[in-house]
C-alpha cells in the first residue's frame, strides 16, 4: 500500500530515568547529543534517499526527553526531514515532559502542530514514588504553556502506579481535561530490569491489584467520555477529529519509518529495529546501513498482526478489506476462534471488533487468532 | 545334609525406611568382593533413578557373594526385598525364596512399623532371623535399649545382635559369619524334579524374559524344556546364570542355587512372580505352594499432555510394560482429554512410580486423571460390568445395584493408638472384624474397608494418627454393594468426564464441594465467567464461579515495536498449550490431579 508514511524519531536522553519506564533512553551529555544527532540527521538523508518516493504526512519525535536535544538539534531534524522527504504533514507531534524547558514558540515556528505532555498522575505521593521529575502543580502550569500555544495538546496519564487509587487516577484526568484534545491512559506494565520491580520485590510499596486497575481504567473511560472524549483505541481517547494520526498508523499497520536508537520501522514487508545503543548507533548500525536488525513478515504474519493490531481500536479490522487484500475467507479460516469468541467479539457488516466492555481482553482475544 | 548344600545360605535383609538396608546390601558386596570398590556406586542394588532418590526399592536385584569362613567358602545369595504394601506379594515371593533374613534396626530410632510388619512377614514365612543394630556410629544411638526392644516386641534373642555402622564399614564382618553361623542352609532334592520358584523377572533385549528364580529341587541347565505350571507355557531353556550382581552364565543350577533362567520368552508376561518351573518331562506334580495371579487394584487415565504426543505415550508403556508384567493397560478416549489409557496398578506408589518413570525415562509430560477402583455394576436388566473409569458407569435409571472392591486390613499397632485407628476406620466406611492383643505393646485389628478409601489417602491418615507407628497390610476380599453414586463436575455447563468419580452417597456433598473450590483456584480466569458445578446424575449439589478475566494487555505497542508485542503473545501461547482446551474452556493439568488432594481439608 503507497498511502503516506510516518516517521518517528527517537531521543533517547534523559536526566532520570522513570522507575517504571524500560524503553531505551541514556544520561544526557552534551558531546554526544550533538554526535547523536548527526547520526540522525545522516540516517534521515539515507532513509530519504531509499524512501522519499512516498510523502510523509505523520511526524513524530519521542523518547526519552526530546526537549533535552536543544532548539537547534530540533531545527536541525527538522531540516534533514524537509530535505529527505516529500513533507505533507498532518500532525507533528513532539513529546514533552513538564518542569522542562520547553521551546514552545520554536517548536511552533518548526511546524510542530500536537504537543503530548507526560503528565502521568497529578498526586504528588504517586509522582514521587514513579520517579518523575516534576510534581502535580507543575505538571498544571506546563500544560496551561502548551494550551497557550497549540490547539492540539495531549496528555499522558498511567494508572496502576503505586500509592493510586481510583479516585486519585480520576482526579487526575479531571486535572488535566481543561487544557486538552485528547489523553492516552496507559496500564502500568513492568518489566522485570526496571527499578519499580526491585523496589516491588524489596517491599518499599505495592501495587494496586489487577481488579482496583480496571476500576481505575473504567472509572477514567467514564469521566472522559462524560467530558466528550470518545476512546478510539483501548488506552487513548479524543475529541473527535483529534484521534492521533500517527499512532492510528502502527494500529492500522500502515507504513512508517523509524530514526534513531532502538527505533523501528516498518515497509513493505519488513519490520527494522535499530540497536538499542546509542553508541552502536553514532557508530553506524542503523537502518539505511543494512545493519539493522530486520524481521520479514510473511502473508500470514501480516493477517495476524493486522488482527492484534486492529482489535485495540474501537473501528476494529475491515474483514472486507482483509479478505480482498490477502484472498481467503476470513470466517472460514477463523471460524474456531470466531465461536470461542462469541460474546466478546462484536460484527457490524464488514467491520469486527471487540466489544466496547470486552477491550481489556485484547491480548487474550489476539491470542484466539494466532495459529 | 549334602555337602553342597551347606556351603549355601540364601537370605534378604528387612528393616524399616532408612534403617540402611541398602547401605549394608553395599558393604557385604563390597566386603566379600562382589563387586570392587571402584565400580562402587551407593546403594548398587537399588538400579533405578527413582530408587536410589527415593530409598526405595522396586525392583527385586539378587546377588551371589563368595564368602570364606573357617576355611571353607560358602555362596551368599543376597535377595533384596521391595518395601512397600503395593508390593506386598512380591516381598512374600522373595521371603520364600530364603531360608533366613537380616533384621536391620537403626540403633537411634529403635523399633518401628515397617521392622515389626517385615519382621512378622519373615517370621510368617519361616525365616530364621539374624537382628542386627545399625548406626551404632551416632552419638545418639542407644544399641542396649534396642536389644531389649527387639527381644520384647518382637521376641528374637538379640543377645549376639552385631553392633554394626554400614556407613561407616564397623563389623560388617560380624554380619557375615552370623548369616553363616546362624542362617540354615537349603535342604532341597537335588534328584527330585526341577521346582524353581519364580520371585521376579526383567525384560533383557538379548535374551528375552528373563525369570529370577530359587531353585528349590532338582536342577536345571541350557536345553532343558521347561513348563510354566501356571500357565502349561512350554520354553526351551537357553541359559543359566547367577548375578555377580551381573548376570554371569553357569553350566548348571541346582537344589539351593539362586540364578536366573532365559528362555526366549517374548512376553515378560509369561514369567508370572510366584509361579513354579519345572521341565516339561518327568515334572513336578505339584507346584510350589503360594502363587497369586496378581491383578491391578487401582486405575487412572493416562493422557499425554500434548495431545499429538499419544504414539509416543503408547511406546513408553510397551517398553515398561516389558519390565513390569504387572502394570496393564489398554487405549482410552475422553471428552477434555483426548486419546490416552486406562492403565492398571497395583497400588498408589506403583502407580506414582510408572507416572515418574514415564515423564523421566521417556521424557513425557502427562495428564493424570484421580485414580479409581474396579466396580461390579449390576443393570436392571440383569447383566454385569465391570467399570474401572468412572465416566463409563451406566445411566442410573440402569444401575440395579454397584459393588466396591473390598480389602481385609490387620493393621499391627501399640495399644495407645487403638482407638484413633478405628475411628479413622469408621470414618472410612471400615466394618469391625476382630480385635487381638499380641502381646503387652502390640495389638492388631482387623477391618473389612472398602480398597476405594484405602487408596486414596488410608496410609497417611494411618501414620500421622499413630506417629508412624502403626503397619498396614491388606487382602483383596470380594466385593460389596454400597450406596454409591458417580459425582459429575460441570465446567460451563459440559460434563467434564475426566473429572469424574465414585463416591459413597454420604459423602458426596462435601467432597462436590471441596473439589468444586479446588477447580476454582486451578483454573485460571478466563475471557468468560465459568461456572463449576458438581452434579449427581442432573442435579446439581454444589457450585463455584471462576470469575471472568478483567484485563489482559499486554503491551501498548507504542514506537512499533510490535515483534515484541508478538513474542510476548507467543509465550502466552506455550503456555496455553500446557492447557487442555475443554469447549471454550482451558483446564491446566493440576486440575485433573486436584481431586485427588480431596481429603487436605475436609
Amino acid at each position: 500500500m503507497t498511502t503516506n508514511r510516518g516517521v518517528y524519531i527517537h531521543i533517547p536522553f534523559c536526566k532520570r530515568k522513570c522507575a517504571y519506564c524500560d524503553f531505551y533512553s541514556v544520561s544526557p551529555d552534551t558531546d554526544i547529543i550533538l554526535r547523536y544527532i548527526d547520526a540522525l540527521c545522516e540516517e534521515i538523508r539515507e532513509g530519504g534517499r531509499r524512501y522519499g518516493d512516498v510523502p510523509v504526512d505523520t511526524v513524530y519525535i519521542g523518547g526519552g526527553t526530546p526537549a533535552l536535544a536543544g532548539e537547534r538539534s530540533l531545527e536541525k531534524i527538522v531540516r534533514a526531514l524537509d530535505d529527505a522527504f516529500l513533507l505533507n504533514i498532518e500532525e507533528f507531534t513532539v513529546e514533552l515532559n513538564p518542569g522542562d524547558r520547553n521551546p514552545y514558540e520554536t517548536l511552533k515556528d518548526l511546524g510542530v502542530n500536537r504537543i503530548s505532555i507526560g503528565v502521568q498522575s497529578t498526586s504528588d505521593e504517586v509522582l514521587r514514588a514513579a520517579a518523575r521529575r516534576h510534581n502535580a502543580s507543575s505538571a498544571i502550569r506546563e500544560l496551561g504553556k502548551a494550551d497557550k500555544f497549540f490547539d492540539n495538546v495531549s496528555a499522558d496519564i498511567m494508572l496502576g502506579l503505586p500509592y493510586q487509587t481510583v479516585s486519585s487516577a480520576t482526579e487526575s484526568v479531571l486535572d488535566v481535561i481543561p487544557y486538552v484534545k485528547h489523553v492516552s491512559a496507559y496500564m502500568l506494565k513492568l518489566s522485570d530490569d526496571v527499578p519499580m520491580t526491585a523496589s516491588l520485590r524489596s517491599g518499599e510499596y505495592t501495587l494496586p491489584d489487577e481488579d482496583s486497575v480496571v476500576d481505575m481504567y473504567n472509572a477514567v473511560y467514564a469521566k472522559l467520555a462524560a467530558h466528550g472524549f470518545a476512546r478510539y483505541e483501548i488506552s487513548n481517547f479524543a475529541f473527535r477529529g483529534y484521534e492521533s494520526k500517527h499512532n492510528l498508523k502502527y494500529w492500522r499497520r500502515e507504513e512508517y519509518l523509524g530514526f534513531g536508537a532502538a527505533a523501528h520501522s516498518q515497509t513493505g514487508d519488513s519490520r527494522y529495529a535499530n540497536p538499542a545503543s546509542v553508541k552502536d548507533y553514532i557508530g553506524g548500525k542503523r537502518f539505511g546501513f543494512g545493519t539493522a536488525e530486520r524481521e520479514i513478515i510473511d502473508k500470514d504474519g501480516e493477517i495476524f498482526e493486522h488482527i492484534m493490531l486492529g482489535l485495540r481500536t474501537s473501528e476494529g479490522i475491515d474483514v472486507a478489506a482483509i479478505e480482498k487484500r490477502y484472498g481467503f475467507d476470513f470466517d472460514e479460516r477463523f471460524s474456531g476462534a470466531l465461536t470461542r469468541l462469541a460474546g466478546i467479539l462484536a460484527r457490524e457488516g464488514d467491520r469486527l471488533r471487540i466489544a466496547d466492555d470486552k477491550l481489556l481482553l485484547e491480548s487474550a482475544v489476539a491470542l484466539e487468532f494466532m495459529d | 545334609m549334602d555337602q553342597r548344600q551347606s556351603k549355601i545360605r540364601n537370605f534378604c535383609i528387612v528393616a524399616h525406611i532408612d534403617h540402611g538396608k541398602s547401605t549394608l546390601a553395599d558393604r557385604l558386596m563390597e566386603l566379600t568382593g562382589a563387586v570392587g570398590k571402584r565400580d562402587m556406586k551407593d546403594q548398587l542394588l537399588d538400579s533405578m533413578d527413582i530408587e536410589r532418590e527415593r530409598g526405595i526399592t522396586i525392583k527385586l536385584t539378587p546377588v551371589r557373594m563368595k564368602y570364606v569362613h573357617n576355611g571353607e567358602e560358602y555362596t551368599l545369595n543376597l535377595i533384596d526385598t521391595p518395601g512397600h504394601v503395593d508390593f506386598t506379594y512380591e516381598v512374600s515371593r522373595s521371603l520364600a525364596a530364603c531360608e533366613g533374613a537380616i533384621l536391620i534396626v537403626d540403633a537411634t530410632q529403635g523399633i518401628e512399623a515397617q521392622t515389626l510388619t517385615n519382621a512378622y512377614l519373615a517370621i510368617d514365612n519361616d525365616l530364621e532371623i539374624i537382628p542386627v543394630i545399625n548406626k551404632i556410629d551416632l552419638a545418639s544411638a542407644r544399641p542396649d535399649e534396642c536389644k531389649k526392644e527387639i527381644e520384647e516386641v518382637i521376641g528374637l534373642d538379640a543377645t549376639e545382635a552385631p553392633l554394626i555402622s554400614a556407613k561407616e564399614g564397623v563389623n560388617i564382618e560380624e554380619v557375615l559369619k552370623e548369616v553363616v553361623e546362624k542362617l540354615p542352609p537349603p535342604h532341597g532334592e537335588e534328584n527330585a524334579p526341577l521346582r524353581a520358584l519364580i520371585f521376579d523377572s526383567a525384560y533383557d533385549n538379548y535374551k528375552g524374559a528373563i525369570c529370577n528364580v530359587r531353585i528349590v529341587d532338582g536342577s536345571i541347565r541350557a536345553g532343558t524344556r521347561i513348563v510354566m505350571m501356571s500357565s502349561g507355557k512350554e520354553f526351551e531353556c537357553t541359559e543359566v546364570g547367577v548375578f555377580t550382581p551381573t548376570m554371569q552364565p553357569v553350566d548348571e543350577l541346582k537344589a539351593g542355587d539362586v540364578g536366573y533362567i532365559a528362555a526366549s520368552i517374548k512376553n515378560v508376561k509369561d514369567t508370572a512372580v510366584g509361579d513354579t518351573i519345572t521341565t516339561a518331562q518327568n515334572g513336578a506334580p505339584e507346584p510350589l505352594k503360594g502363587y497369586k495371579k496378581i491383578s491391578p487394584m487401582v486405575f487412572a487415565g493416562i493422557y499425554p499432555a500434548d495431545g499429538s504426543k499419544y504414539n509416543d505415550l503408547r511406546d513408553a508403556l510397551d517398553k515398561l510394560n516389558l519390565n513390569d508384567a504387572s502394570l496393564v493397560y489398554e487405549a482410552e478416549t475422553s471428552g477434555a482429554l483426548g486419546f490416552g489409557f486406562r492403565a492398571g496398578f497395583l497400588g498408589l506408589l506403583h502407580m506414582e512410580i510408572i507416572e515418574e518413570r514415564l515423564e523421566r525415562e521417556f521424557d513425557l509430560d502427562l495428564v493424570t486423571t484421580a485414580p479409581s477402583v474396579s466396580y461390579m455394576v449390576k443393570k436392571t436388566n440383569g447383566d454385569v460390568l465391570k467399570v474401572d473409569n468412572p465416566s463409563h458407569l451406566p445411566n442410573p435409571a440402569e444401575i440395579e445395584e454397584i459393588s466396591e472392591p473390598i480389602v481385609k486390613a490387620n493393621i499391627y499397632t501399640p495399644p495407645e493408638y487403638v482407638g484413633s485407628i478405628m475411628e479413622l476406620c469408621q470414618e472410612k466406611r471400615g466394618i469391625f472384624v476382630n480385635l487381638t492383643y499380641l502381646d503387652t505393646s502390640r495389638v492388631r485389628i482387623d477391618y473389612s474397608i472398602p480398597l476405594a478409601e484405602i487408596i486414596y489417602d488410608f496410609f497417611d491418615s494411618l501414620k500421622s494418627r499413630t506417629r508412624g507407628y502403626a503397619s498396614l497390610e491388606y487382602e483383596m476380599d470380594g466385593y460389596r454393594a454400597d450406596n454409591l453414586v458417580k459425582l459429575d463436575f460441570l465446567l460451563n455447563g459440559e460434563t467434564c468426564d475426566a473429572l469424574s468419580l465414585i463416591v459413597h452417597r454420604d459423602k458426596a456433598y462435601a467432597r462436590a464441594r471441596s473439589i468444586c473450590e479446588r477447580l476454582k483456584d486451578v483454573i485460571p480466569r478466563q475471557m468468560f465467567e465459568i461456572p463449576v458445578q458438581a452434579a449427581i446424575g442432573s442435579k446439581i449439589i454444589a457450585r463455584e464461579t471462576v470469575k471472568a478475566l478483567r484485563k489482559d494487555v499486554l503491551a501498548k505497542c507504542y514506537g512499533g515495536d510490535i515483534t515484541r508485542k508478538k513474542k510476548l503473545l507467543e509465550k502466552q501461547k506455550e503456555g496455553k498449550k500446557r492447557m487442555r482446551q475443554f469447549g471454550s474452556v482451558a483446564i491446566p493439568s493440576e486440575a485433573f490431579m486436584s481431586i485427588l488432594k480431596f481429603d487436605d481439608n475436609e
